[in-house]
C-alpha cells in the first residue's frame, strides 16, 4: 500500500517544482497572474489540467442538484402554500413539524439509514454509483429534503402575509374563484421571498453535495472537492472553488433577474 | 370553504407532474451509462463488477506495482516473472527464463509472440525502453520505495535483455515482480499520454476511465495467455471488467450485499461477519503482507530504552486482535511475517504486561525521563477498514499506564510529510508516535530493513552500528547464509524496542457466491484467475 | 415609509420590550410544542454543562471486551449503572458520550454563533449606519463570501489551519457572519433616519453611542432569532466537518464523529449511529422551534395571534 516510504527528498523535490517554498505573497500574485487566465495549473494528484478535470464533473453535480431541487421547490411551495390557507391547523402542523425537520436533519446520517432501508433492504433503488434513476433516487432524496423544508417554511410565512392584504379581500369581495386568488394574485406576489430562498437553497445544496456525494460516491463536483482536499492538491482545490462560486454567482443572477418579472415596481424603474 | 378543494385538487396533479419530470429527467440523459455498474448483467455479458476503496491518481505503469495504487491495472500490463504463492517461487510470464550474469545484472530470455494492445512487438528493445523510462522520466512513484534504487535494462538481442541494479542486489529477481512493462511505441510515439492510457500485453485492455467513478476494462482478444492458460496463470472468463470507487466503507459493503458489484474489497470484519450467510455472499479474509506498527518519534522521551519498551508491554495486542479486529490478525514481535526471508521464530509478540509498563516508566521517571509529557498518537486516514478504533483503544491503553497520548487521525497528505523522517531529522519535531502500516511484498526482510533499521534509512528512527554492519554483510548474501544473517539483526532490532509492534493484519473482501476466487498474499485482482461457478 | 410608520414602529418596539418581560415566558408556556421544544434545549444545555455529575461513566472509559453491546445492557463492574443507550465499538457507554458531546456540540454552537453574530451584527449596523463606501465594502465583502458555500470555505480554511477543536470555531464563526451582516444592515436602514435618532444626533450624541443606546436595542430581536437558528446550523455543519475528517478529532466525543465512525456498524448495531444522529436531530429542531415561537412573539401582529388563538386573522 501507500508507505511512508515517500522520502522526505522526494517531498522537498516536488515542493519547489511546484513552487511551494516560494513566500506566499509570490505564491498568490502567481496565483492571480494565473486564475485570470482561467488556469489554474496542472493537478498535483492527477497531474492533467485541473479545469478540464473539474468542467467533466459538472454535468453530475448539475443532474444531482437540478433533480433535487425540482422536487424541492415545487413540493415546498405547495407544502407552504398548503399550510398558510389553513394556519394553526392539523394539516398546518404537521406540514410544519415536517418542514423543521427536513432543516434539523443531518444529511450524511439521512443518506445511510436510506441505502440500508430502500437499497439493501428492499433493494428498490442501488446503494450508490452513477446512473440514471435507480442511482440517482436516494442521494437526491437526501439532498432536497433540507431545502424542501426551508422553502416551504418562506412560503408559509410569506404567504399568510399576502393573505392578509387588502387586495386578497378585494379580489374576493369580486366574486373572483378561490383557486384563482391563491394562485395568481397571492403566491405572484409572495413569490419574492420564495424565489429568493429557493436561489439561496440552490446555492446551499452545493455545500449538501459534498457530504451527499461522498456518501453515495456520485461523481460529481463535491466528491472531486473533498478529495482534493484530503490529498492537498491545491491547484485543483483552487479549481474546484473557482467553479463552484461561478455557479453560486449564475444562481444569483437568475434571482435577480427573476424579481425583474416577478416586481412591476422594479422593471418601471 | 372551497379551500381545502383548491388545494387538493391542485395538488394532486401537480405532484404527479412532479415525479413524471424527476423520472424523466433522471432516466433521459442517463440512458447511455445505466447500463454499465449493474451486478445483475453478469449472466449475459459476463461482467465482473469490483468496489474497491480508493481510486488511483495516474495510469503510469509504475503504479501497478502496487494494487491500491492502480486498480486492476495488472489485468492490462504484465510483468517480466510472477509469484507462485503456494511454494514462493519465482514464475515465468512474459520472461521464459533467466540467468545471472554477475552481482547487479540478470539476463532474460523474453517469450516470443507477444503483442502490446497497440499491436506493437514485445522484444527486448521494447522491454528495455519501457523500464529505462520509468526511471529515466522521473515518475513520482512508490515503485522506487519498493525497489529501493534504480534499474536499467539493455536489449541484448530481438529477445534477450539484460537488467541492472544500481548496487550488487541478490533480490533483483524477486524485484522483477513490480516492474510492469508497458508498450515502448506509445513511450517514442505518444509519451503524453503515457500517465492516461495503459497499454500493456495482459488479458484485458483499458476501455474507459471514468474518473471518481470507475474505470472499465475489455477483452484483450489477443492474449498470448487464450492458448497457454498454464503459463499465463489463468483464463479470461468475463468479457468486461468494471472497479467502481466506493471510498465509504459502509457502501461498499452495501453494494456487495444489494448484489450490485461481485466484489467489495477491504471491508470490516464485523461486515464480514455480518454478511456471510444471507445474501448469497461470502467472507475471504486472508493474510497480507502488512504489519501495524508504531514509529516512536520523540528522541526527548523513546531514546530511553525502558520508554520503548513500556509502550510494548502497554498494548494489549491480542485484545485489539481478537475484540476489533475480529480475529483477522496476527499478533507480533516483527515487521516481517512468516512467508519472509529473514523472519526469525524464535521473536515472540512482546507480553503484555502495564504493570511492569507502569514500573518502567516510574523508573524512568525517577531518572528524570519526562514521561508525562503529551505527544501525538496519529495514524492516516484510511489505512485500512476500521483502523480508527485501533488507534483509539491503543491511546487509551498507553494512557493507561502513564503514558500521555492524543489520539489523531489525518488525511494521508498532511500525515505523510509530518511523520515521514529519518532520526536525524527529529530535532525541533513535535512530539509523536505514528502507527504505520508496512507491506513487505518483496517477502525479504532487506526491503523493510532499508527504510526503518539502518541510520540512513528514509523513515528510519533505529540507528545502531552493530545492526548496520550486520545487514551490510547480509546484503550481498543469498539463500540460507542471508536469511540467517538477517534474522540475527533483527533479533538486535527486538531486544533493543526499536518499534511498537502490533499485527500482520488480514484483508477482507465480501465475495459473490457466484464467482471463484482464491485471494492470495498480494492481494491483487487479477480477473484471470477468477471465474464465474 | 413615512416618518409616522417609524414612529410607531419605535412605539411598538419599546412596548414590546416592556411587555416581554411577562409575555415571553407565558406565551412560551402556553404553547405546548414550544413548551416541549424548551424542556428538551434546557435538558440538553443542562448535561452539557453538568456532564461530570450525570454521566453515568467516563466517556472515555474503553472496554473493548463490552463493545458493541446493545441498550439496557448491564455493565462490566458490580455496582456499575446499566448501559441504558448501549456501548460503542470500543465500549465506552453510549449516554455518557452523548451528554459529553453535547458539551463539544453546544460549545461549538454557541460559541461560533455568539463570535460570528458580535462580528456580523456589528458589520452590519456599521454599513447600514454610515451607508456610503464603508456600506458598500462591507456589502461585497459579504456578497463574495456568500458565492462560496459554506462547507466549502470551512474545509478550506481547516485545510490551512488543520483540524481541531478551536479551529472549528474559528472557521464556523468566519464562515457564517454574513447572515447577520445582511440582517442588521437592514433593520438599521429602516431605523437610521427615524426622527429619534436625529434626535440623538441633535443633542450631540456621537455615532458610537448612537449605536450602542439606540440601534442595537432596537436590531437586536430579529438577530436574536437568527442566532437561535445559527446554533442549529452550526451544530449540523460541526457534524457535517467531523463527518468528513476535517472538524473534531477522536476520542473527543462529537456527535457528528459518532455517527462518522458508527458508520460501519449501522447494520449490525444501529444503536451506536441512530442514538448520536437523534441527539443532533433534536437538539437543532427544538432550536428551529423556539425560533420559530420567538419570532412569533416579537411580532405584534403575530403575538395577539398567538395569545389568543382561534381568532387568527388568517382563519376569516
Amino acid at each position: 500500500m501507500v508507505g511512508v516510504e515517500a522520502s522526505e527528498e522526494r517531498v522537498q523535490q516536488v515542493r519547489d517544482q511546484l513552487g511551494l517554498n516560494d513566500p506566499l505573497p509570490v505564491q498568490y500574485a502567481r496565483f492571480a497572474v494565473r486564475a485570470v487566465r482561467l488556469d489554474f495549473g496542472d493537478s498535483f494528484w492527477q497531474k492533467t489540467p485541473t479545469l478540464p478535470l473539474v468542467l467533466d464533473r459538472l454535468p453530475a453535480t448539475f443532474r444531482l442538484t437540478a433533480a433535487a431541487f425540482l422536487l424541492a421547490a415545487p413540493l415546498g411551495i405547495l407544502l407552504g402554500a398548503a399550510a398558510a390557507l389553513r394556519p394553526h391547523t392539523f394539516l398546518d402542523r404537521i406540514i410544519n413539524i415536517l418542514s423543521l425537520g427536513g432543516v434539523s436533519m443531518v444529511d450524511f446520517w439521512m443518506a445511510l439509514m436510506l441505502i440500508l432501508v430502500f437499497a439493501v433492504q428492499f433493494g428498490w433503488f442501488k446503494t450508490s454509483g452513477y446512473g440514471g434513476f435507480a442511482y440517482m433516487a436516494l442521494p437526491a432524496l437526501t439532498l432536497c429534503y433540507s431545502p424542501l423544508g426551508r422553502i416551504s417554511q418562506i412560503t408559509r410565512s410569506a404567504m399568510l402575509d399576502e393573505m392578509n392584504q387588502p387586495h386578497i379581500t378585494v379580489a374576493r369581495a369580486k366574486g373572483l374563484a378561490e383557486r384563482r386568488i391563491v394562485f395568481v394574485h397571492a403566491l405572484k406576489n409572495a413569490a419574492i421571498p420564495v424565489v429568493t430562498i429557493s436561489g439561496d437553497m440552490l446555492s446551499s445544496m452545493l455545500n449538501g453535495a459534498i457530504l451527499v456525494e461522498t456518501v453515495f460516491a456520485w461523481p460529481g463536483i463535491g466528491l472531486l472537492t473533498l478529495q482534493a482536499l484530503q490529498r492537498r492538491d491545491l491547484p485543483l482545490v483552487e479549481a474546484t472553488v473557482f467553479v463552484v462560486a461561478c455557479m453560486v454567482i449564475i444562481v444569483n443572477l437568475l434571482v435577480d433577474l427573476s424579481y425583474v418579472y416577478l416586481n412591476p415596481r422594479i422593471r418601471f424603474q | 370553504m372551497a379551500l381545502r378543494k383548491v388545494v387538493f385538487r391542485t395538488a394532486v396533479p401537480l405532484a404527479a407532474l412532479l415525479l413524471l419530470l424527476l423520472a424523466a429527467g433522471c432516466v433521459a440523459p442517463a440512458a447511455a451509462p445505466a447500463d454499465t455498474g449493474d451486478g445483475d448483467m453478469m449472466e449475459t455479458t459476463s461482467e465482473l463488477v469490483v468496489a474497491v476503496a480508493q481510486e488511483m491518481t495516474s495510469l503510469e505503469a509504475p503504479l501497478a506495482a502496487a494494487e491500491t495504487n492502480c486498480n486492476g491495472c495488472l489485468n492490462v500490463v504484465e510483468t517480466l516473472v510472477t509469484r507462485n504463492f503456494s511454494t514462493g517461487e519465482i514464475i515465468p510470464l512474459l520472461a521464459t527464463e533467466w540467468e545471472r550474469i554477475d552481482d547487479s545484472t540478470i539476463q532474460f530470455q523474453l517469450r516470443q509472440g507477444v503483442t502490446f494492445h497497440d499491436g506493437s512487438p514485445l522484444n527486448a528493445e521494447a522491454v528495455a525502453t519501457s523500464i529505462n523510462y520509468m526511471f529515466e522520466a522521473e515518475l513520482v512513484s512508490d515503485l522506487r520505495g519498493f525497489i529501493g534504487g534504480e534499474l536499467s535494462a539493455e536489449a541484448v538481442d530481438e529477445y534477450s535483455v539484460n537488467v541492472t541494479a544500481e548496487n550488487p542486489d541478490p533480490i533483483l529477481l524477486e524485484k522483477m515482480y513490480f516492474v510492469a512493462i508497458t508498450s515502448a511505441q506509445q513511450i517514442n510515439e505518444e509519451p503524453d499520454t503515457y500517465a492516461n492510457k495503459l497499454v500493456g500485453t495482459g488479458p484485458y485492455m483499458l476501455d474507459e476511465w471514468n474518473r471518481g467513478e470507475s474505470i472499465i476494462y475489455v477483452v484483450n482478444p489477443d492474449w498470448w495467455g487464450h492458448d497457454n492458460p498454464d503459463e499465463a496463470g489463468g483464463r479470461v472468463s468475463f468479457d468486461r471488467l468494471v472497479w467502481r470507487f466506493l471510498p465509504e466503507d459502509t457502501v461498499r459493503a452495501a453494494a456487495a450485499q444489494a448484489g450490485e458489484v461481485d466484489i467489495a474489497q477491504f471491508v470490516t470484519p464485523d461486515q464480514c461477519n455480518a454478511a456471510t450467510g444471507d445474501d448469497g455472499l461470502r467472507c475471504a479474509s486472508v493474510a497480507s503482507v502488512e504489519t501495524m506498527f508504531a514509529r516512536m518519534g520523540n528522541q526527548k522521551l523513546f531514546e530511553d530504552l525502558r520508554v520503548r519498551k513500556a509502550l510494548n508491554l502497554a498494548i494489549d495486542k491480542e485484545l485489539i486482535v481478537e475484540t476489533l479486529l475480529g480475529g483477522a490478525a496476527t499478533i507480533t514481535g516483527q515487521i516481517v511475517n512468516a512467508t519472509a526471508t529473514g523472519h526469525n521464530a524464535d521473536l515472540a509478540p512482546y507480553p503484555y504486561d502495564p504493570d511492569m509498563a507502569r514500573a518502567l516508566l516510574e523508573e524512568a521517571a525517577a531518572d528524570g525521563v519526562d514521561v508525562g509529557q503529551e505527544f501525538t498518537l496519529a495514524s492516516r486516514q484510511g489505512l485500512h477498514a476500521g483502523h480508527v478504533e485501533v488507534i483509539e483503544a491503543i491511546g487509551g491503553m498507553l494512557n493507561e499506564v502513564g503514558f500521555n497520548a492524543q489520539v489523531s487521525v489525518m488525511p494521508p497528505d498532511t500525515f505523510n510529510p509530518q511523520f515521514s523522517h529519518n532520526w536525524a531529522d527529529l530535532e525541533g519535531q513535535p512530539n509523536w508516535v505514528a502507527v504505520h502500516l508496512h507491506g513487505n511484498e518483496i517477502l525479504d526482510l532487506w526491503f523493510s530493513y532499508v527504510n526503518y533499521f539502518t541510520c540512513g534509512g528514509v523513515v528510519s528512527l533505529y540507528c545502531n552500528a552493530e545492526v548496520d554492519a550486520l545487514w551490510e554483510e547480509a546484503r550481498n548474501m543469498s539463500g540460507e547464509a542471508r536469511d540467517m544473517k538477517l534474522q540475527e539483526a533483527a533479533q538486535v532490532a527486538y531486544d533493543d524496542y526499536a518499534y511498537g509492534l502490533i499485527a500482520h493484519l488480514d484483508l477482507a473482501y465480501l465475495i459473490s457466491e457466484d464467482l471463484n476466487w482464491n485471494v492470495k498474499l498480494d492481494h491483487r485482482l487479477q480477473a484471470k484467475e477468477m471465474s464465474p461457478k | 415609509m413615512t416618518a409616522q410608520t417609524k414612529l410607531t414602529l419605535q412605539d411598538e418596539a419599546e412596548r414590546t420590550r416592556h411587555a416581554s418581560r411577562w409575555l415571553i415566558p407565558r406565551a412560551l408556556l402556553r404553547d405546548p410544542v414550544t413548551f416541549i421544544a424548551l424542556a428538551i434545549f434546557t435538558l440538553i444545555l443542562f448535561a452539557a454543562v453538568a456532564a461530570e455529575l450525570i454521566a453515568p461513566h467516563d466517556p472515555l472509559d474503553q472496554n473493548l471486551r463490552m463493545r458493541n453491546m446493545p441498550p439496557f445492557s448491564p455493565a462490566a463492574e458490580e455496582n456499575a449503572p446499566r448501559h441504558l443507550l448501549g456501548t460503542d465499538p470500543l465500549g465506552r457507554d453510549m449516554l455518557s458520550r452523548i451528554i459529553f458531546g453535547a458539551r463539544v456540540s453546544l460549545t461549538v454552537g454557541l460559541s461560533s454563533a455568539l463570535v460570528s453574530g458580535i462580528i456580523g451584527s456589528l458589520l452590519g449596523m456599521i454599513a447600514g449606519y454610515y451607508r456610503g463606501p464603508v456600506d458598500d465594502i462591507i456589502m461585497r465583502l459579504v456578497d463574495i463570501q456568500m458565492s462560496i458555500p459554506v462547507i466549502l470555505l470551512a474545509l478550506l480554511v481547516l485545510f490551512s489551519l488543520g483540524p481541531g477543536f478551536w479551529n472549528l470555531v474559528v472557521v464556523l464563526a468566519i464562515v457564517r457572519w454574513m447572515a447577520y451582516a445582511r440582517l442588521a444592515r437592514g433593520q438599521t436602514l429602516a431605523y437610521r433616519n427615524s426622527p429619534f435618532i436625529d434626535a440623538a444626533i441633535a443633542i450631540g450624541s456621537t455615532n458610537t453611542r448612537i449605536i450602542f443606546r439606540h440601534i442595537i436595542p432596537n436590531v437586536s430581536s430579529p438577530l436574536v432569532i437568527l442566532g437561535t437558528l445559527e446554533v442549529a446550523t452550526l451544530i449540523l455543519s460541526e457534524a457535517g466537518l467531523s463527518f468528513l475528517g476535517f472538524g473534531i478529532q477522536p476520542p473527543e466525543p462529537s456527535w457528528g464523529l459518532m455517527i462518522a465512525g458508527g458508520r460501519q456498524y449501522i447494520a449490525t448495531a444501529w444503536w451506536i449511529v441512530a442514538f448520536p444522529g437523534l441527539a443532533i436531530f433534536l437538539t437543532t429542531l427544538s432550536l428551529n422551534l423556539l425560533a420559530a415561537s420567538l419570532r412569533a412573539i416579537s411580532d405584534p401582529v403575530q403575538r395577539e395571534r398567538w395569545l389568543n388563538k382561534g381568532s387568527s386573522p388568517a382563519d376569516n
